[in-house]
């Protein structure tokens, strides 16, 4: 086992680290408005950062990357969170989609769609629930009936993200019946600029909107179905593997955790003023974190192997998730009230307590990965 | 980083595990869980399959495959709920080869035995009176020991603030044993030790010979935490109620599920420790905490696991039907006997609050 990295990989992060203190890129990231709602100031600064190869510069260059090594991506997104950009973007786009269309696209696919998103000129939204869906994504009825020389959707998708901005969306549609309701399922790119189709904000106790988008008619050319037609729903568990490594949640627990950490920094320069109590719980989440940081390392190594594990990325999810959120609540009550007088400390905690709930229900809720987990030990006859 | 397990690994624990399959466990569900000493059954695997040579350098006559195969061996012997008759010599070479006390490594090869006592209260220090300093100390105090039958007890205590390693030979003036009861306690009432017999080098840094042997503990609690968890679920997968295996049930299912993502991440806590132990970096950056962070960490998991799978057992886990019971009498013991995980994690919580500034980022 090597828990290190490669003196590339760090000279690498060290280089991202510096490209993200550029003027040019501090300037973009000022623009922001205060609150999750930037559109037009968010493509900017996401613009800016392509430009810089600073989004997918693991993917190959003829799709828009820089040829850096998959943990070099890995990298990337460790990097851009941990500089304070808003990472919902990059996390659809080019985490989900992204690699989606590296694994499942065919070649003009990856030619098309790709080095705009490299660029930080597409944003790319999942559709994926509906509103009597929930978790059971095998139960949608969008439906994508043929029409010409492609498909006509139509269908209501709910608690999307950014879709706002987004150029396309990935929408799982259901083109046929089969023996069983898994059966039937096509997966498509939608261009949301195309005639038919509503996006509508629902507004949220967390600050950054989700949103619903109904689907009238929408015409999709064939070359815009990813793998065959019928056959999403292998393709859906792989892409819901690959949301599932645990990483994004790392990083949001490791971001209100320093953050909560450097308020009682501040207040107590003797650690053993904090109290034990308080030690007690620095020491138990920052160890924690370091776990859940391999555990999504850990998925991520598989995926770069071309083998997404299933199990190892339900239990990696529901370990960072449930994580994240833990540390969100307790953050919330860390700062001093001169502390929440006098800084912005306080905003980014109190934005992590409202959206901690959604943590253990995206990307598959915290149940169905318990439910994962046990099916698996039920079939090897134990974990581990 | 290559998380996948070492092909090299893979062996020793397969051979390990082949050995201590054979390994009966004491009859009833009372008194000492496991059998202790040179002679218990544990041992002799462990001899049969040369473990004692697998950590110990080439140039002492081992084979020099570093922690990660104490951790193997460790996490091995917990699985099986066998007692742990490897830490002990295992710590107690590092200290010796530290202070160049070959001679005592050279015993131990020759058949020597030996436990360690005092490691739970060695944070706290206040167990133990210690006496003396540069000619030699006496030590005072009652303290639990790991092991049983042993020709030298190695006690971990605190001379001038720092960690050192006592041996005091099995008999010496004013020791006295307590073997009736498990775990086992020695007490020691004005016990002289030389100077050269206290290994001051023994705390050290995060890769020194208590890390090491926090980090081979902490394989222990997670190989017991992994065995209690697989006693459970092949339990959980026969026995039916109310027309279903117990296992089909969410609410047996789903706390055992959490224990699996547990274990994975114990795992990596526990390996990770070791690893940068290896690489002479204990904590990158934060030196210090790892080994203390992965004791902790299998100590909290092993007691939960114990909560969790008795309860999911029934009132079968508490007989000799089900062998969570052996588990679960192990974990009254040895996720404390070498440090308490309150202690341990506020040792590690000083050492991160005190490594940054005020926005969170190293100071």
């Amino acid at each position: 086992m090597d828990f290190g990295f490669a003196a590339t990989e760090e000279e690498f992060r060290d280089h991202v680290r510096r490209a993200l203190r550029a003027p040019e890129v501090q300037a973009a990231l000022a623009d922001l408005p205060a609150d999750n709602t930037g559109g037009p100031e968010l493509q900017r600064l996401y613009r800016v950062l392509g430009e810089r190869d600073l989004l997918a510069p693991h993917w190959p260059r003829e799709f828009g990357g820089a040829d850096r090594s998959f943990d070099e991506g890995v990298i990337i997104s460790e990097e851009l969170v941990r500089a304070g950009i808003p990472e919902t973007l990059h996390i659809s786009t080019v985490q989900i989609v992204g690699q989606f269309l590296l694994l499942a696209g065919t070649r003009e696919q990856k030619l098309r769609h790709l080095p705009p998103i490299a660029r930080g000129e597409h944003f790319v939204s999942v559709l994926y629930t509906e509103l009597a869906t929930g978790s059971d994504l095998g139960s949608l009825t969008t439906v994508a009936e043929p029409d010409g020389d492609g498909y006509r959707i139509t269908g209501t998708k709910v608690f999307s993200l950014k879709t706002h901005i987004a150029a396309y969306s990935l929408c799982a549609a259901r083109t046929g019946q089969g023996s069983s309701k898994y059966e039937g399922i096509s997966l498509f790119l939608i261009d949301m600029t195309a005639p038919g189709i509503r996006v509508a904000p629902i507004p949220s106790s967390f600050d950054e909107p989700f949103y619903r988008v109904d689907l009238d008619g929408v015409q999709v050319h064939r070359d815009f179905l990813l793998g065959e037609e019928g056959a999403g729903w292998a393709l859906l568990s792989r892409g819901l593997a690959i949301e599932r490594t645990g990483l994004d949640y790392f990083l949001k627990g490791e971001k209100w955790f320093d953050t909560a950490l450097g308020c009682l920094a501040e207040r107590y320069p003797h650690p053993q003023d904090a109290g034990g109590g308080m030690l007690e719980q620095i020491g138990r989440y920052s160890a924690r974190l370091t776990a859940s940081r391999l555990l999504a390392w850990e998925v991520l190594g598989g995926i770069k192997a071309g083998e997404v594990e299933e199990t190892a990325a339900a239990a990696a999810k529901y370990y960072s998730s449930e994580l994240a959120s833990e540390i969100a609540r307790w953050a919330g009550s860390v700062p001093s009230a001169a502390q929440r007088a006098a800084d912005r400390r306080a905003t980014v905690l109190d934005e992590g307590y409202l959206e901690a709930p959604g943590l253990t229900l995206s990307a598959g809720t915290s149940e169905m990965m318990l439910q994962l987990v046990s099916a698996a030990i039920d079939k090897t006859g134990q974990e581990s | 980083m290559d998380l996948r397990t070492d092909p090299l690994q893979v062996q020793l624990r397969r051979a390990l595990r082949a050995g201590l399959a054979g390994v009966t466990a004491p009859p009833g569900v009372r008194g000492a869980p496991v059998q202790d000493g040179p002679a218990s059954p544990a041992a002799r695997v462990l001899a049969e399959t040369s473990a004692a040579l697998y950590e110990l350098p080439a140039d002492s006559g081992g084979l020099g495959l570093g922690l990660m195969a104490g951790l193997t061996v460790s996490e091995e012997l917990g699985r099986a709920a066998c007692g742990n008759p490897y830490r002990a010599a295992a710590l107690v070479t590092d200290a010796a080869l530290l202070a160049g006390r070959k001679d005592i490594v050279d015993d131990l090869r020759a058949g020597a035995t030996v436990a360690v006592a005092g490691l739970e209260s060695l944070t706290r220090g206040d167990d133990l009176t210690v006496r003396g300093a540069d000619d030699g100390i006496e030590l005072t105090g009652t303290v639990a020991a790991d092991a049983g039958g042993a020709d030298l007890l190695a006690v971990a205590c605190r001379v001038r603030g720092s960690a050192a390693l006592a041996l005091v030979p099995a008999g010496s003036s004013g020791y006295k044993w307590h073997g009736e009861s498990w775990p086992y306690t020695v007490e020691l009432t004005g016990v002289p030790v030389a100077a050269r017999d206290v290994l001051r080098r023994f705390g050290g840094d995060g890769c020194g010979p208590l890390a090491k042997a926090r980090i081979r503990q902490a394989a222990y609690l997670l190989g017991l935490a992994t065995g209690m968890h697989l006693a459970a679920v092949r339990y959980t997968g026969t026995r039916r109620q109310f027309g279903s295996r117990l296992r089909d049930q969410q609410a047996v299912a789903f706390p055992l599920a959490h224990l699996a993502a547990e274990l994975r991440a114990t795992r990596m806590l526990v390996y990770r420790a070791a690893w940068l132990a290896e690489q002479g970096s204990a904590t990158g950056g934060r030196p210090g905490t790892g080994p203390v962070e992965a004791l902790a960490a299998a100590a909290e998991t092993l007691t939960e696991m114990a909560r969790v799978t008795m309860q999911a057992c029934g009132a079968r886990g508490m007989t000799s039907e089900v062998s969570v019971h052996r588990y679960y009498r192990l974990a009254a013991v040895e996720p404390f006997c070498y440090g308490r995980p309150s202690d341990l994690w506020r040792l590690a919580g000083a050492g991160r609050l005190a490594a940054v500034d005020a926005v969170g980022q190293p100071a």
